[in-house]
């Protein structure tokens, strides 16, 4: 099972980096295959579940289910979709005045995985996830930066 | 002269008298010996055993005066019971009147029997007698003699007999027991005897032998083998004695005894080559200006000293004789650190220990400066003399103290002082440093002396006298060393010893004759014991001596009885002090007995047993050495525990009231007396409350003996001195326990001993905990975590850490706790676990700034910028390395070193700011050399040289390469020669010097992976990869720069593996490897796109270019390649580009890659390249 972990300092606050991540809601601002999440609650917490419509690899468009499966405040996230058993997990710290921020996407194995999870799993190689991470990372430093601008007085 | 009452009518009577001049009634004969009064009739002393007779005192030379007992003393003593058995037969017969006189007179006959060979009488009991041989005086050959005593015990036996059989009817049957060994001896209420485990064996031996046997244990039986023939006996089960006791039945003698004499100069006899070796040796250290160690090896007495005073002699009498001096290893194991050392700066310098502590610095301070500025090195003087300070004792001004908290860094600071000074010694003119005695010398010491033999740039002859033990501490000692040899010093041969003994014995006539064969044949082949054995038949002015003897115990003590008691008793005084000793350390022994000191020394001078120094340590004080070590240990074991006690508390506090403010010096000479005196005092069994205090003494200078050693890492050292202090704190304060065990601890870790230093800090850690300190519990937590990552034990190590963050977090802020997340920080960091290590450093960092803590704040800085480094945030990492440097500089200078060199190489490395960098490593480096920060200085000249290749600065490159090498291999910094040997590889490269090349870079890389510094590791094969490259093996440097591409992986090397990836393109590409070269390079690329590393820029256009389809996406590429490359000053890059673009056009383009090649051959010979431009233009034409 393929997986790319990368590192990146993001010039904000943990609680602001952590707002972000923990409101689906707003993934399609910063995260660009996310087209839509519809179902998600106001504030998630370990098991919520929520749709998200997104690109795949290849472009292929779909909407999956994903479930929050670790969750510890400001520092960890985990969620997986339950359909391919591709997964996110991130895990945060305070870096002087900014967030040290680790992201790992992969692919997991899940129960009773149907044809269409399993092809989805096997097109995420790790050159592809190599990609998404980089793309995440990217995408979260410019929402950081947005909310901060957005703030200031 | 005093008269004599008469016990019965009360009249006065000459002292001679035996019987009242006025009633003729028997005095009580007085004793001519110890002058013990004894009853009517008695032909022997009850206290000492001499003969009464006439009343004309014994000819025995220890006798002690009328007026004086025999002193107290552990003495080696034979012991001899005799009992008659067949006393009921003969009471049955006999009126019981006549069968005690019977039994009297036969036991006075054999009483008589053991005084004609030297022995005394201890006592009568029923039917029982007791001798001694040994005690009060001892003879060389005391066990021969009680055996040969025993012998004609049963010979005068079988006379006696025959008398009572012939006047009585009766006849008796004797069995005699002896046994040698350890006794005290002294009185007992107002009789003198002996008493231990020795004489209860033989009177158990006597009680189990045979009748009409001589029945002997096993130390009598070794000591007279040669002497007496034997049978051996089944074991004895003998009463109190737990196992069988070996057991022989004497037979017969298999020669006659004799007797010894003594005095004389020893010549030199059967060493000429020895001799002959070391002034050949010393010739040619002279002649070639190098270092040589000489160890001179051999058992004591052997002739180690006589050879060295051989040699002094020789280059004494020469015309230009070398500077020589002198150090001496002290006997207490290892207990000074650095002793000889001290004695050698000493001399040097006059320093005197009456010297004010200013007094002497100033003489240490202006001494190195004048020999520093000789050499060239003025400013080296005084950070060299505050070093040197250390194992005087001194303490040097405030602003000289070295800052180095390192210990080890301390100890190589330390050594290259050491051998700054001898190196400037030996260069006004050659040196001869003599070490006597190293087998006693600390780890330290010896370490030393084969670092001054390593790197010693004059000439110096190191001559080191040892016995035998040293190789067993130190097996490979002075091998595998083309600048060293060892002489062993065997026995003389029979020949040589009877030569030597004839020339001690001048004048001796005919009787000499005798003599020498007796002589030469019992010592062995040994000088001292054959000129003791002489010295003794001189002093009795008699060649008629019928004894030698049978061991150089017997033998010394047989010396020592026969001195004046006064001149004994300070002898054995000043043995407690050791080999060497001084006249007022025995100022007490002399007032209490009454001693005039001086005439007594010149006494004992003359007579052979005391050496006076040449100069003295303690000034004003005459310095003495025993003539040999023997003797002091003989005159040692003679007294008893407790006045050993008594004497080393002397000792110790006689050198603390001298050394005064300077007592580090001596502090473990100070710990070592007030340890034996307590250690003494137990087994003495001193009064609780004396012993109590006594041990506070040992303990409280132990553990500062053992800061001191701690101090200079000397770590065997302080490891020891703890211990003893931990054995004597047993039964005392648990918190000094736990106090000392966790210094214990510290050393163990240092020493390699994890699991020492584990259990240690587990106990102190119950202590701790009992006592709810939770700060030294966190603290041992951090301790024991550090030790088991050692063992690389991760999880273990991160628990600990965990427990004592644990403790902490909650409370208010520590220094206890910001060291745990340092040290938790700095495990994530080296294991790759970036997250962690930020969570920790981040804590670290809070809490410092909250503690005003400089130096933890710069640590966590210095992980944070290593950290963002990696993760190709080289903004962040350079605010944070800057940081790091900034308050690093507020801290601690030694600490700047440090974090500037971690700036200097992000900055090189990540950024390509090549100014920035030199300027930072320059700063650096200059501090270090400030702080005399060795190791920093190693790898500073080696940044400094790989900054100079970049903009092909080849002299630079040359001169801080020979910089760096130097100094490592002069100061035996092994681990640091990766760096050196990395630019010399760069060096061989540059003359297309291949095979060299390889070789260095292929040891840099191994020395780089053993000392975990990955990134020289990584250079070194990432250059290897280039030579294979450069010189044709593509395939090799494919292979090496993928190896060199596992190393970024692993250590997080992520700005290197743009280039490493990029190079592997490159190599690929020009062996046609296409595909494989295609990939690499949209790797490189994609890489260097997310990590905006300069060098990553130009090497992967230069990838680009070489892995290009089309010539002309070749050229556009390599073109922007070749303008990176001189835009970030890197030529020798640019001129690469040329050369891969021209040989990759070889065959498709031949016309345009000879002019390529042609190009890049122009600028390599500009680049003063000459080397790699012909091998370009070997391209061309092949």
């Amino acid at each position: 099972m393929s997986s790319w972990k990368q590192q990146a300092l993001i010039q904000a606050p943990v609680a602001e980096v952590w707002d972000i991540l923990c409101d689906p809601a707003r993934s399609p601002d910063w995260d660009p295959d996310v087209l839509a999440v519809t179902g998600a609650p106001i504030r998630i917490e370990k098991g919520s579940t929520f749709d998200i419509t997104g690109r795949g690899p290849f472009g292929m468009k779909a909407t999956t289910t994903f479930k929050v499966e670790e969750l510890e405040d400001l520092h960890e996230l985990k969620m997986k979709c339950q359909v391919s058993g591709f997964y996110a997990h991130w895990l945060l710290t305070q870096a002087q005045d900014g967030t040290f921020t680790e992201v790992e996407l992969g692919i997991e194995p899940i129960e009773s995985q149907s044809l269409r999870g399993r092809v989805g799993a096997a097109l995420h190689t790790k050159s592809y996830l190599r990609t998404q991470v980089e793309k995440l990372l990217d995408g979260l430093r410019r929402a950081a930066s947005r909310d901060r601008r957005a703030d200031a007085p | 002269m005093e008269g004599r009452t008469c016990p019965s009518c009360s009249a006065e009577n000459p002292e001679l008298a035996r019987f009242c001049m006025s009633c003729g009634a028997e005095l009580t004969p007085l004793c001519p010996s110890c002058g013990a009064e004894n009853p009517g009739g008695a032909k022997f002393c009850m206290e000492c055993g001499a003969a009464l007779g006439d009343g004309t005192p014994a000819a025995t030379p220890a006798a002690p005066s009328p007026t004086e007992a025999p002193p107290e003393e552990r003495r080696q003593a034979t012991i001899v019971f005799a009992d008659l058995s067949g006393y009921t037969a003969a009471a049955e017969r006999m009126d019981p009147e006549a069968v005690k006189a019977l039994v009297d007179r036969t036991l006075r006959r054999l009483g008589d029997v053991i005084e004609r060979f030297g022995g005394s009488i201890d006592k009568f009991i029923g039917d029982n007698v007791m001798g001694v041989f040994g005690a009060p005086t001892a003879h060389e050959d005391d066990p021969e003699r009680a055996v040969r005593a025993g012998l004609a015990m049963q010979e005068a036996m079988e006379g006696a007999n025959d008398e009572s059989q012939e006047n009585y009817g009766v006849e008796f049957s004797l069995r005699v027991g002896i046994n040698s060994g350890e006794v005290m001896a002294g009185a007992v209420g107002d009789r003198y005897t002996v008493m231990g485990d020795a004489v209860n064996v033989a009177a158990r031996l006597q009680g189990a032998g045979r009748p009409e046997s001589v029945t002997v244990g096993e130390s009598t039986y070794q000591a007279t083998g040669e002497a007496i023939s034997y049978e051996r006996l089944e074991p004895l089960t003998l009463k109190g004695k737990e196992e069988p006791v070996p057991a022989w039945e004497a037979t017969g003698v298999l020669s006659e005894p004799r007797r010894r004499g003594g005095r004389a100069q020893t010549p030199l006899i059967g060493r000429e080559e020895e001799a002959g070796l070391l002034s050949s040796l010393a010739e040619r250290v002279d002649r070639e200006g190098r270092p040589y160690l000489v160890t001179v090896i051999g058992q004591a007495g052997v002739g180690k000293s006589r050879l060295l005073r051989e040699l002094m002699s020789n280059l004494g009498s020469s015309a230009d004789p070398p500077t020589i001096r002198r150090g001496q290893c002290p006997p207490y194991g290892s207990g000074i650190a650095y002793w000889a050392l001290a004695e050698v700066l000493n001399d040097e310098f006059e320093i005197r220990d009456t010297d004010t502590p200013e007094a002497a610095w100033d003489k240490l301070r202006a001494g190195v400066t004048q020999l520093m500025s000789e050499v060239g090195d003025e400013s080296a003087g005084e950070r060299n003399a505050a070093l040197l300070a250390i194992p005087l004792g001194l303490e040097p001004p405030e602003e000289l103290r070295p800052s180095e908290e390192d210990p080890q860094r301390m100890r190589e600071a330390l050594f290259s002082a050491a051998r700054a000074v001898v190196e400037g010694i030996a260069r006004r003119k050659p040196l001869v440093l003599a070490i006597d005695d190293i087998h006693w010398a600390d780890e330290g010491m010896l370490d030393l002396i084969d670092h001054l033999t390593r790197w010693v740039r004059a000439p110096l002859l190191l001559v080191c006298l040892s016995r035998d033990e040293l190789l067993e501490r130190r097996p490979d000692w002075g091998g595998g060393r083309r600048n060293a040899t060892t002489i062993s010093l065997e026995p003389l041969t029979g020949e040589e010893t009877r030569e030597l003994v004839e020339a001690l014995l001048p004048n001796s006539g005919n009787g000499a004759a005798k003599i020498v064969p007796q002589v030469a044949e019992r010592s062995g082949g040994n000088p001292l014991f054959a000129e003791e054995m002489v010295n003794r038949l001189l002093e009795e002015d008699t060649v008629e001596a019928t004894a030698l003897p049978s061991t150089v115990q017997s033998l010394l003590a047989a010396r020592l009885d026969s001195l004046d008691r006064l001149e004994r008793r300070l002898l054995q005084s000043a043995s407690v002090i050791g080999q060497t000793f001084w006249e007022g350390a025995l100022a007490t022994t002399a007032t209490e007995e009454g001693v005039d000191l001086d005439r007594t020394l010149a006494t004992l001078e003359e007579k052979d047993l005391l050496v006076p120094s040449s100069s003295s340590r303690l000034a004003g004080e005459r310095e003495y050495a025993f003539k040999h070590v023997l003797i002091r240990d003989v005159a040692y074991s003679m007294l008893p525990k407790s006045v050993r006690c008594r004497k080393h508390v002397e000792v110790a506090e006689f050198f603390r009231e001298r050394a005064g403010e300077r007592s580090d010096g001596v502090i473990g000479l100070i710990a070592e007396h007030f340890a034996r005196a307590s250690a003494l005092g137990s087994e003495a069994g001193l009064e609780p409350d004396e012993l109590a205090r006594l041990r506070a003494q040992a303990l409280e200078s132990l553990e500062a003996a053992g800061d001191a050693a701690a101090t200079l890492y000397s770590n065997a050292e302080a490891f020891d001195r703890y211990t003893a202090a931990l054995e004597i704190s047993e039964s005392l304060d648990p918190a000094v326990i736990a106090r000392i065990g966790e210094k214990q601890g510290d050393v163990a870790l240092r020493m390699g001993r994890v699991d020492a230093a584990v259990g240690v800090w587990e106990r102190c850690l119950s202590y701790h905990r009992s006592e709810e300190d939770l700060a030294r519990v966190a603290d041992l937590h951090r301790k024991i975590g550090a030790a088991l990552w050692h063992k690389g034990e991760r999880r273990a190590s991160i628990d600990n850490y965990q427990r004592g963050i644990d403790l902490l977090k909650d409370g208010a802020p520590c220094i206890e706790l910001v060291r745990l997340y340092e040290e938790a920080a700095s495990l994530y960091m080296h294991t790759g676990d970036n997250m962690l290590a930020i969570y920790a450093s981040e804590k670290a960092l809070r809490l410092a700034e909250r503690l005003d803590e400089a130096r933890a704040a710069s640590r966590a800085h210095g992980i944070f910028g290593r950290v963002f480094g990696r993760i190709g945030d080289s903004e962040k990492a350079r605010e944070n390395l800057e940081r790091s440097v900034a308050l690093a500089r507020e801290s601690d200078r030694a600490e700047a070193v440090r974090a500037l060199l971690t700036l200097g190489y992000h900055l090189e490395v990540s950024e390509a700011d090549y100014e920035g960098a030199a300027d930072a490593y320059r700063e650096a480096l200059e501090i270090a050399q400030e702080v005399g920060d060795l190791p920093s200085q190693v790898e500073l000249h080696a940044s400094l040289a790989q900054l100079a290749v970049h903009g092909a600065d080849w002299d630079e490159v040359e001169r801080a390469t020979e910089a760096s090498a130097k100094l490592a291999e002069r100061e035996g910094l092994h681990g640091k020669l990766c760096f050196p040997d990395l630019m010399r590889g760069i060096l061989s490269w540059r003359a297309a010097r291949w095979d060299d090349a390889i070789r260095y870079y292929t040891r840099a890389h191994e020395q780089g992976e053993q000392v975990g510094r990955s990134e020289v590791a990584f250079s070194a094969l990432f250059w290897l990869g280039a030579a294979l490259r450069d010189s044709g093996n593509l395939a090799g440097a494919e292979t090496e720069l993928a190896k060199a591409l596992d190393i970024c992986e692993r250590a997080g090397l992520i700005a290197q593996s743009v280039e490493a990836i990029s190079a592997r393109a490159v190599a690929l590409a020009l062996a046609g490897r296409d595909e494989q070269a295609k990939a690499a390079a949209e790797e490189a690329e994609r890489l260097a796109g997310r990590l905006h590393y300069p060098v990553g820029q130009a090497a992967k256009a230069e990838a680009a270019g070489a892995a290009a389809e089309d010539a002309g996406e070749c050229a556009a590429a390599i073109e922007e390649a070749r303008a990176r490359w001189l835009e970030l000053g890197r030529p020798l890059d640019a001129a690469r580009c040329l050369m891969v673009r021209g040989r990759l056009l070889v065959e498709s383009d031949p016309a345009a890659a000879d002019e390529l090649l042609d190009a890049a051959a122009a600028e390599y010979e500009e680049l003063g390249a000459p080397a790699l431009a012909e091998r370009t233009r070997k391209a061309v034409r092949s």
